[in-house]
């Protein structure tokens, strides 16, 4: 039977004006118990209580985003990276320290935050994923290409280019020149740019540079003024 | 329309319990986060509650290898000694 019965009771989770047991002991004594009834119940709530504890990162790290906005600073990403994006007007400062305190979140909360759509949460996704891509390069590699998708503005597009990356890019950097070499020839020019910036992570070597000039030879005439500088950049990189 | 596991949560509120006497246990706390559908209602009441259901619930009472309780329909509540 459950222990400290009077405790249990005094911490229950008030449903509904009902006393329900916390989760978390009732996920313990289903475990003390050792019934092979309650597996898949031991199994649901974990699920379960991994998904609330990603919710209530989430929750903290807007909380911060909104105690740190400034009307200023939103006017001036407004004005110069992102007219059309919701923001909620954060300096970079703020968001390397987020990523910093968030980066056990690992790339559920990553997913969570490009999900959102907000400019400095997709940012704080893009360097959380540079902190944890050495977990699972193969899973980061598979972000990047589906957050290539989602991306409208040069910040987040250049965050995640050169930050989302740029720990595996040495022992990926067959996968990343295959991804470049795709995303270059996207309708989407935030897609070609993002394709771009992404060579940057590339070693400096004799080898790389010619791979890069044959790829940016596809969009060296592309009209597109971000797609343009993306060149620039690379070439006076390389 | 209630669900069946509003329509168990409903019967259950008509005991009226007296609050910080009872806590339910058992798959209750899945159903009501949606996490899994549920069909019965275990509830641990402290013994001194207990007493005073099995009065109020005359013949109620069943017993199995590990526990004594009042079983109400789908609802069944579990006597918890208090230490």
């Amino acid at each position: 039977m459950i222990k400290n019965v009077k405790r249990v009771i005094a911490e229950a989770d008030i449903i509904d004006g009902l006393r329900f047991i916390k989760l978390g002991d009732l996920l313990r004594w289903k475990k003390k118990m050792g019934r092979p009834k309650d597996f898949e119940d031991i199994r649901l709530m974990k699920e379960y209580l991994r998904k609330e504890n990603y919710k209530n990162l989430l929750i903290e790290i807007r909380k911060i985003l909104k105690n740190q906005s400034n009307s200023k600073v939103k006017e001036g990403i407004k004005k110069f990276v992102a007219p059309l994006e919701k923001v909620y007007g954060v300096k970079i400062p703020v968001l390397n320290e987020i990523s910093n305190r968030f980066k056990c979140g690992g790339f559920e909360l990553v997913e969570m935050l490009w999900n959102s759509g907000v400019l400095e949460e997709k940012i704080v996704a893009a360097k959380i994923l540079g902190k944890i891509c050495n977990n699972n390069p193969e899973k980061t590699l598979e972000l990047i290409k589906k957050f290539s998708r989602g991306i409208s503005d040069w910040a987040v597009c250049d965050s995640l280019a050169t930050q989302g990356v740029r720990k595996i890019a040495k022992i990926k950097q067959k996968e990343i020149f295959e991804l470049s070499k795709k995303l270059i020839k996207s309708k989407n020019f935030w897609q070609r740019r993002f394709g771009i910036v992404l060579l940057l992570n590339l070693k400096k070597e004799k080898s790389s540079k010619k791979k890069i000039e044959k790829i940016i030879k596809d969009v060296e005439k592309d009209k597109e003024y971000y797609v343009k500088k993306a060149v620039e950049w690379i070439k006076r990189k390389f | 329309m209630k669900n069946k596991f509003q329509e168990l949560l409903a019967e259950f509120k008509k005991l009226k319990l007296p609050d910080e006497e009872y806590v339910i246990y058992g798959s209750g706390p899945l159903g009501v986060r949606g996490i899994r559908e549920i069909h019965d209602l275990d509830v641990v009441v402290i013994d001194k509650l207990y007493q005073e259901l099995l009065l109020k619930y005359p013949g109620k009472e069943k017993k199995d290898e590990k526990k004594r309780f009042i079983k109400l329909g789908k609802i069944e509540l579990i006597q918890q000694a208090v230490h």
